[in-house]
């Protein structure tokens, strides 16, 4: 994101099709940097999904997950209100940037920001410990670090239990983030831009996302891993105005820099 | 002290010889490559958001980075930090590089090359190697060392400024190792000798001849680690991030991934890192002024003397043995362990029958693997010899040529260190994505970025090691009918090789690895290892990424060696 915007101030478009998280994309269209385009295809997809000039491409399932030698089988937590129990203190790790958590709580949990606050001042309560990188987060608790992790993603679970390692993740409720696609008002190649959004739009392509192991947007593509939860926190992109509030508020309950 | 030599007049024909315009072309280049960056910097750091169409002054982004309630935490951390991590890598290393080159040590010849592979380990993996060795909840060495001691709590926590302290500069050792082993290479023999032939014993000898000799490598080496420490940015992330410590690169690391990124106070801090090096190199400038004293290489022939360390030689073994098995074996091993297993899992019998090549077979038949290696081994021999011939002429300039103004140069020389990766990626897309020449999204791009990056190791490689030649060696040369460049050619640069030899490894190894700014410049063609490795650790395919260490070390030893093979003496085994 950082690159193409500084690319486009220095004098040029390189890229065609942009393909990142939702709020990098809107901060691209406000550089003015994005055509206003709606794709046929995007016709397939639900409101929230889809924008002026913008389709979803894949989702992110933020998700709660714990390391089976560590915690008995039925400790495993049902819903994120287990995590208020005293054994989890000093048990639980994090990603330091996932302010979407407690967003996605406040406006669609609880939909209440003191509720959702109260909430996750109970949970940092239990002294959360945050590591940088979701990868990262996963190894940890592969390794025992931690006895279950609070902001993991839930495509980096199956192939891992599929080796054996020793973890599970849950599925019950979780809070999911768009990437979205868009393309490059100044693209050097705005045909084959065009053909390549359309396509990965489509069910066809989204197939094949599914296939790369991303859980694909198109509602009705399945995700080859079991990567959904049933209860889900979308973050929609009213929401992306509020990251900086909800950055705020988040950091002041863990402390955070 | 008969080669510490009376100041003699400055060389006349200097000024007039043509010839000096090759070094003075490497000056231009240095100067253009050091500033742009820097200017850029600079002029980001008070403009209102990020590359604006028009410039708006703001102060706001120095009131963001250095008003806030952790100003003062912040640098007090980065201060004991970087201040702990020089010294800690210093003793290290010179420790090191004096057994393996003035003592009768036992083996020490093979520890000369097993030093070096801490350096090639990218910092990500470095750091989680470290993790799993120390974790307080589940390191290797903790559970081990609780149960063989029978203790209640883990002794180590890699979670703390210490932990940082060690990670970091367990691996920066190599760098301090390759310029004092430089240092003890090209130093004359005949002080010490004398100080033994006076009646000091060994100790007395070190402390008091040798040691002050190394006056102004110390001071380089120093300052070097105690920069490269305000500067790195894996540990603070990693380590610092969760224990809560953060120093001047994790600030800058949570400016650029705020909402919206804040590149201006990111850059704002930038220009306090910058200050505090300005403020390294002055005192380093100072301190070396008077170069003459130092010059310890003069026109007689000369080979380093060994120390007899006598029964205590077999102390200096096993402070070398412990070294090996503690900071490069350790963490070596768990990688290795790790890239035949499919998920990080602790050694033992219960994960045996998980072991197997699936990881090494992915990468065999893994095209981008080979393709990024290619250009990682490119782009890595590339900027060792563009760098370290730039510096070597830029350092002649400097403590030679008696040039008005030098001393800037040294100064431009060092800036690039204090530049974060991320702000000079930032720099060069500005500058050469609508260059007339179409470099950028190609490896060129990358190698200017590189060299830029390290032109101050190299710098302090080559000026450490011009800094010992006694004038009296170029005197005898001209004097005899040589022009500048013959001169350079025939006897400074080859006095100058045990410097340049270690300048180039090191230089070598570390493009190899270079994240920072690779991470902005590097593309689908130009993809470097580091990038693919990068990725694939984002992807959780992290024992994958381990193998690709194992694969990273076994390709960079074997370029040092085929170097070494090439360059004749290398200065390394007397």
């Amino acid at each position: 994101m950082a690159r193409a915007v500084t690319e486009a101030r220095g004098g040029k478009t390189l890229a065609d099709v942009l393909q990142i998280p939702l709020e990098n994309v809107t901060q691209a269209y406000d550089q003015g940097l994005l055509l206003d385009i709606k794709l046929p295809e995007s016709a397939g997809y639900p409101e929230g999904l889809k924008g002026a000039f913008w389709t979803a491409s894949d989702l992110q399932y933020f998700i709660a997950a714990w390391n089976t030698n560590l915690v008995k089988k039925d400790e495993e937590p049902k819903t994120y209100d287990d995590f208020l129990h005293p054994r989890w203190k000093g048990r639980l790790i994090a990603e330091p940037r996932d302010l979407e958590m407690v967003l996605a709580f406040a406006k669609y949990r609880f939909k209440s920001d003191e509720k959702a606050i109260d909430f996750w001042k109970k949970i940092a309560a239990q002294n959360v410990e945050f590591h940088k990188g979701h990868s990262q987060l996963a190894e940890l608790l592969v390794a025992g670090q931690a006895a279950a992790c609070l902001t993991c993603y839930s495509h980096h679970y199956p192939s891992r239990i599929r080796k054996g390692a020793p973890v599970n993740y849950m599925l019950s409720e979780g809070v999911a983030s768009i990437n979205g696609t868009a393309i490059f008002k100044n693209a050097p190649h705005p045909n084959t831009a065009l053909l390549f959004a359309r396509w990965v739009s489509s069910e066809e392509g989204q197939k094949v996302m599914s296939a790369g192991g991303r859980t694909p947007a198109h509602p009705k593509v399945e995700p080859k891993e079991k990567t959904r939860t049933e209860k889900t926190y979308f973050i929609t992109v009213a929401d992306l105005k509020e990251f900086p509030k909800y950055d705020k508020i988040w950091k002041e309950i863990f402390r955070l820099r | 002290m008969t080669t510490v030599a009376i100041p003699r007049a400055g060389r006349a024909s200097v000024a007039l010889d043509p010839a000096l315009l090759i070094p003075l072309v490497g000056a231009g280049v240095l100067v253009y490559l050091a500033v742009l960056p820097l200017l850029m910097l600079f002029v980001g750091s008070f403009q209102a958001e990020v590359a604006p169409r028009e410039f708006v002054y703001t102060l706001k982004n120095y009131h963001a980075a250095y008003a806030s309630e952790y100003t003062y935490s912040t640098f007090v951390n980065s201060l004991i930090f970087a201040t702990g991590s020089a010294l800690l890598t210093f003793i290290f290393g010179t420790v090191l590089a004096w057994l393996t080159e003035r003592t009768n040590t036992p083996l020490r010849s093979i520890f000369v090359p097993i030093a070096v592979v801490p350096l090639i380990l990218p910092g990500v993996l470095e750091s989680i190697a470290w993790i799993f060795l120390l974790s307080p909840k589940f390191g290797y060495l903790n559970v081990w060392l609780m149960h063989l001691l029978g203790l209640q709590s883990p002794p180590f926590n890699v979670f703390s400024l210490p932990g940082m302290i060690w990670v970091h500069s367990v691996g920066q050792v190599p760098l301090a190792f390759l310029m004092m082993v430089a240092a003890f290479k090209s130093m004359d023999p005949s002080l010490e000798e004398s100080a033994m032939m006076s009646g000091a014993n060994t100790w007395q000898t070190f402390r008091r001849v040798t040691f002050r000799l190394l006056i102004p490598t110390v001071g380089s080496v120093l300052l070097i680690l105690f920069v490269r420490t305000l500067e790195s940015f894996e540990t603070p992330a990693l380590i610092g991030i969760p224990a809560r410590i953060y120093v001047y690169t994790s600030e800058i690391y949570l400016a650029f991934n705020e909402y919206p990124p804040d590149y201006g106070r990111g850059g704002a801090l930038s220009v306090g890192l910058l200050l505090l090096s300005a403020v390294g190199v002055w005192l380093y400038t100072r301190a070396t002024k008077e170069g003459k004293k130092f010059q310890t290489v003069t026109g007689k022939a000369f080979r380093p003397r060994q120390f007899d360390l006598g029964p205590w030689r077999w102390l200096g073994f096993g402070f070398l043995s412990v070294y090996f098995v503690l900071v490069v074996l350790l963490p070596f091993l768990v990688l290795f362990w790790a890239s035949f297993l499919p998920y990080f899992a602790a050694p033992g019998w219960d994960a045996l029958d998980k072991l197997s090549l699936d990881n090494y077979r992915y990468l065999g038949g893994f095209r981008p693997f080979w393709d990024a290696m290619k250009n990682s081994l490119i782009l890595s021999t590339l900027t060792a010899t563009v760098a370290m011939m730039l510096t070597s002429l830029v350092a002649w300039i400097v403590y030679k040529s008696r040039l008005p103004g030098s001393w800037v140069l040294d100064f431009l020389a060092f800036v690039p260190i204090t530049i974060p990766g991320i702000v000079m990626g930032m720099s060069l897309i500005l500058l050469y994505v609508a260059f007339p020449i179409p470099i950028y999204g190609t490896i060129w791009v990358l190698l200017i970025a590189y060299v830029t990056r390290y032109i101050p190791y190299g710098m302090r490689a080559a000026s450490g090691s011009i800094l010992q030649i006694h004038g009296e060696l170029e005197e005898a040369a001209s004097a005899s009918g040589a022009s500048w460049w013959q001169t350079f050619k025939r006897v400074t640069l080859p006095l100058l090789r045990p410097g340049l030899v270690a300048g180039w490894i090191y230089i070598c190894i570390v493009s190899f690895r270079e994240f920072s700014t690779s991470v902005l410049l590097a593309t689908g063609e130009s993809r470097v290892l580091s990038i693919l490795l990068f990725t694939m650790f984002e992807q959780g395919q992290v024992t994958v990424v381990a193998a690709i260490g194992v694969l990273m070390i076994a390709t960079l030893l074997s370029v040092v060696a085929l170097f070494y093979k090439l360059t004749g003496r290398i200065g390394i085994q007397t």
